[in-house]
C-alpha cells in the first residue's frame, strides 16, 4: 500500500483543503458585486424569467463569512489538519486523554489515598468506602463474578467463605494484583469434600474434569488498576465473605 | 421579460448605497450593484399609548420572572435550578431527571403550538411583546433615551463631532448597558449553578472557567443584540420572521394601514376640511415611520420586517386625536376585513376558523395530557439490567439463581427505603436482602439475586416482573419487566 510509503495523499488533502478555503474567499468576493444592466435586481434569474429584487444584506453578514475563512486558516496552522502537518500547538488526541486522566486522578486521587491509608478490615466497615468499592466491583469484576459476586460456572463465588487461594485481605490483594492460574492437575487443588463446585458438581461435570482437566485464570490487574483502587476492592471483596450482603444495602 | 417578484409585494427597497456608482457605470449600460450594504442606523422615536403600555407590562412581567426566579427558595434549596453537572432539574416541588426529557419535548411542542395559535389569530404577538430580543431592546432603548434624549437629540449627537459631552454620554450609556447585560448573564448562569454561591464567587472574583465564560457570553450577547444589532436580529437572523408567510392567512390580525381612508395623504392646516381638499385622513406626518423599531413604512402594507409591535398604531392614534379624526387609521385588522370592509365583530367571528380551532384543540389536549402526566408522576424510576456473564446458576438445594442489577432512582427529596419484589413464576423470590435505602434525589445500583425452585420452571426464558415499592408510601411503586433464564 502506497499510503504508508508515499506522502502523496497528505499533499492531496492539504492542497484540497487550502484550495477550497481560498476559493470560498474568492467566490465570496466575486459574488458580493453584480454587474448587470438592471440596477434594482440581484442579477439572478431562475426558470428563464424569475428574478429577484436586490435587498442588500448588511455588510457584517459578509464579514462573518470572511471570519470563518480566517478561523479555518488559523485552525489549520494551530491544529493538525493539513495532511501530516502536526500544527504549531502540537495537539494530539492521546495527549488530551492523558491530560484528562491526570485531571481526574488529581481530583479523585485524594479520596482513594485516604482509603489506602486505612487497614482493609477496618475499611470493610466504612459504608462510604464500601459504596465506592461496590461501584469499582460492578465496573471491573462483575463481568465474570456477577453483580452480587456470586460467580458462575468457572468463576468462583466471592460472597461465600470458601477460598481457593486464601480469604485474608493480603491473599485477596495478591490475587487481584498478580492474578492466579489454576490447572487441574497441578495448581490450586480445591476441597472435594464440600458442596462447592467451580466447574460443576454433577456426575458428568466431574467425569469431564477428571478426564480433560481444567484450567482457570484470574488475570492480573496491577497494570489496569491503581494500588489504591486494588486496596479498596480487596476490602470490598473481603467484606462480602464477612457479612453476606454488601454493607449499605 | 416578465418579472415575478420574490419580495413582499409592497415591500420597501432598502436604499442602494451604490446608486451613485451605478450611475457612473450606466454609461456602458452595465451597472455594478453591491449585494451587501452598510447598515443604516435606526433612531426609533419614543411612543406612548395603549399598546406601548401593554409592551411595558410584558417587559416587567417577563423580567421580574427572569431576574427573580433564581432567588426563590424551596425545600431549603434554590426553587428553580437546572443542575446540569448532576443532571437534576429542580422546578419548585419537582425534581426532573434526564429520563424525564419527554416533559421537555412536550413543553417545546406546546410552545410551538402556542406560537402557531397566537400567530394565526393575531400575528406576531410574540415578536412584538414577549420575545427577549424585543424586551431587551425596549429596556436598552429606554436607557438610551434617558441618557441621550429622544430621536432628534440622538441623531444630532451622533452627527456631531466628538466632544467631552458626547464622550461622557456615550460612556455612560454603554456603562449602564454593560451593567444590565452582565446582570442578565449572571442571572442566566444563576439558573444552572446556585445563584447565591455564584454571587459570592462573583464578589470575590473566583468564578469557575465555564461560569465566567457563560456569564460573559450571555452578557455580551445581550449587549450586542439589544444595544447594537436590534432590528437586524429580527430581519436577518431570526428564522421565525421568515416563515411568517406560512403562519399568517388572510384572517390573521396584522398591523394595517387603512389605505382607503388615508389616501391621498398630505399635510393640511388643523381644522380644515380635508375632503374639500381631496385628501384622505393621513396627514403624512411620518410619525409611524419614526417610531418603527425596524424602520419601515407600514403604509406600504404587510412586510416581513414588521414585528407587530403596534408602535405605529399608538403614534398614529395620538396624531388622529390631535387632528380630531377618529382613531384607527393604523390598527390591528386582517387583510380580509380590510378588503371586505368587515366590522370588528365580523373580523372576530372569523378568528374562529378551522385552523385556529384545530391549533387550540391540539394545544389544549397536549397541556391536559402533560398536566395529568405530571400529576400522576411517581418520583421513582427503576432500570433492570440482567447480568450477562452468569446466565443462570445452581445454588444450594438445586435452586436456580439469576442475578440482576436494579438501578433505583429516587426522585423524591427524602431518603427512602424501597422493597424489591419479583413475580412471574411459582416460588420466585428475591434471595437475601430485598430492601434498599436510596438517598434523596439520587440513584444507586443494587445487585439482586432471584431464585426459583428447580421444579417450578422449565428450561428456557421466562417473563418476570420486578416491583419496587417505597416502604413509607404505598403509591410510590414501579413495575419493570425482565426475563428469568433456566437452563
Amino acid at each position: 500500500m502506497s499510503i504508508f510509503t508515499s506522502s502523496f495523499w497528505d499533499v492531496y488533502i492539504a492542497v484540497i483543503s487550502l484550495v477550497s478555503i481560498i476559493a470560498c474567499g474568492i467566490f465570496l468576493k466575486v459574488q458580493s458585486v453584480r454587474r448587470s444592466t438592471e440596477t434594482d435586481t440581484s442579477g439572478h434569474t431562475w426558470d428563464g424569467d424569475l428574478t429577484e429584487y436586490n435587498n442588500p444584506l448588511p455588510r457584517w453578514w459578509a464579514w462573518l463569512f470572511y471570519l470563518t475563512i480566517a478561523f479555518a486558516l488559523l485552525y489549520l496552522v494551530l491544529y493538525p489538519g493539513l495532511g501530516s502537518y502536526r500544527g504549531t500547538l502540537g495537539w494530539t488526541q492521546l495527549a488530551q486523554l492523558d491530560e484528562e486522566n491526570r485531571a481526574a486522578d488529581a481530583r479523585f486521587g485524594p479520596i482513594y489515598e485516604k482509603f489506602a491509608a486505612q487497614d482493609a478490615t477496618a475499611l470493610a466497615k466504612s459504608p462510604e468506602a464500601m459504596a465506592i468499592g461496590q461501584r469499582l466491583f460492578l465496573n471491573h469484576c462483575a463481568q465474570c463474578h456477577a453483580s452480587d459476586a456470586g460467580g458462575s460456572r468457572g468463576f468462583p463465588s466471592l460472597a461465600d467463605r470458601d477460598w481457593l487461594w486464601g480469604g485474608s485481605p493480603e491473599a485477596i490483594k495478591t490475587t487481584i494484583t498478580d492474578g492466579r492460574t489454576g490447572v487441574m492437575p497441578q495448581l490450586g487443588a480445591p476441597n472435594l469434600t464440600d458442596d462447592i463446585w467451580l466447574h460443576g458438581g454433577t456426575q458428568d461435570a466431574i467425569i469431564e474434569t477428571i478426564t480433560k482437566g481444567r484450567a482457570s485464570l484470574m488475570p492480573a490487574h496491577k497494570d489496569l488498576l491503581s494500588p489504591a483502587k486494588i486496596h479498596l476492592l480487596t476490602s470490598y471483596v473481603y467484606s462480602l465473605s464477612q457479612g453476606g450482603a454488601p454493607p449499605g444495602r | 421579460m416578465a418579472r415575478a417578484s420574490l419580495k413582499p409585494v409592497t415591500g420597501t427597497t432598502i436604499t442602494n448605497s451604490n446608486a451613485t456608482a451605478g450611475a457612473q457605470g450606466a454609461a456602458a449600460g452595465v451597472v455594478e450593484t453591491e449585494l451587501y450594504a452598510a447598515d443604516k442606523k435606526i433612531y426609533p422615536r419614543a411612543v406612548t399609548g395603549w399598546f406601548a403600555a401593554w409592551r411595558w407590562t410584558l417587559v416587567w412581567a417577563t423580567q421580574v420572572v427572569f431576574f427573580g426566579t433564581p432567588w426563590l427558595v424551596w425545600n431549603d434549596r434554590q426553587a428553580v435550578l437546572f443542575d446540569i453537572v448532576h443532571r437534576k432539574f429542580y422546578i419548585f416541588g419537582l425534581v426532573f431527571w434526564p429520563q424525564d426529557i419527554i416533559y421537555l419535548a412536550v413543553l417545546l411542542i406546546a410552545a410551538a403550538l402556542s406560537l402557531f395559535l397566537f400567530t394565526a389569530v393575531a400575528g406576531r404577538l410574540w415578536c412584538g411583546y414577549a420575545c427577549p430580543q424585543t424586551v431587551y431592546t425596549e429596556i436598552f432603548m429606554w436607557i438610551e433615551r434617558v441618557i441621550e434624549g429622544d430621536r432628534a437629540r440622538r441623531m444630532k449627537l451622533d452627527q456631531g463631532g466628538w466632544s467631552a459631552h458626547k464622550l461622557g454620554q456615550k460612556s455612560l450609556k454603554h456603562g449602564v448597558w454593560i451593567a444590565v447585560a452582565f446582570w442578565t448573564g449572571f442571572t442566566f448562569v444563576g439558573y444552572v449553578t446556585p445563584i447565591r454561591e455564584l454571587w459570592g464567587e462573583v464578589i470575590s472574583l473566583s468564578t469557575g472557567p465555564w461560569e465566567t465564560f457563560w456569564m460573559l457570553f450571555y452578557g455580551f450577547a445581550t449587549y450586542g443584540n439589544a444595544g447594537w444589532m436590534r432590528e437586524q436580529v429580527c430581519i436577518y437572523m431570526c428564522p421565525y420572521a421568515r416563515f411568517q408567510s406560512a403562519m399568517l392567512d388572510r384572517d390573521s390580525m396584522i398591523i394595517t394601514y387603512d389605505r382607503e381612508r388615508g389616501e391621498p395623504r398630505g399635510s393640511r392646516p388643523r381644522g380644515s376640511d380635508s375632503r374639500a381638499r381631496g385628501l384622505g385622513d393621513c396627514v403624512d406626518c411620518n410619525i409611524c415611520v419614526q417610531v418603527c423599531p425596524t424602520g419601515i413604512d407600514i403604509r406600504e402594507g404587510l412586510q416581513y420586517q414588521c414585528i407587530g409591535c403596534a408602535a405605529c398604531v399608538d403614534g398614529c392614534d395620538q396624531v388622529m386625536d390631535r387632528m380630531g379624526y377618529p382613531r384607527g387609521l393604523i390598527r390591528y385588522s386582517t387583510q380580509h376585513a380590510m378588503e371586505a370592509k368587515l366590522d370588528f365583530r365580523g373580523m372576530i367571528a372569523r378568528a374562529f376558523r378551522p385552523r385556529v380551532l384545530l391549533y387550540a384543540a391540539i394545544l389544549g389536549t397536549i397541556i391536559v395530557a402533560a398536566g395529568i402526566g405530571l400529576w400522576t408522576r411517581v418520583p421513582l424510576k427503576v432500570d433492570v439490567i440482567r447480568d450477562r456473564a452468569a446466565i443462570a446458576r445452581e445454588v444450594e438445594g438445586g435452586k436456580i439463581e439469576n442475578v440482576y442489577r436494579l438501578q433505583i432512582m429516587n426522585a423524591a427529596e427524602t431518603a427512602r427505603v424501597f422493597e424489591i419484589g419479583v413475580e412471574g413464576l411459582p416460588t420466585l423470590h428475591v434471595a437475601g436482602e430485598a430492601r434498599a435505602v436510596v438517598e434523596p434525589a439520587s440513584s444507586r445500583m443494587v445487585p439482586v439475586r432471584v431464585r426459583v425452585e428447580p421444579a417450578a420452571a422449565q428450561a428456557g426464558t421466562h417473563r418476570i416482573e420486578f416491583t419496587v415499592r417505597a416502604v413509607d408510601a404505598g403509591d410510590v411503586v414501579v413495575r419493570e419487566k425482565s426475563v428469568f433464564i433456566v437452563r
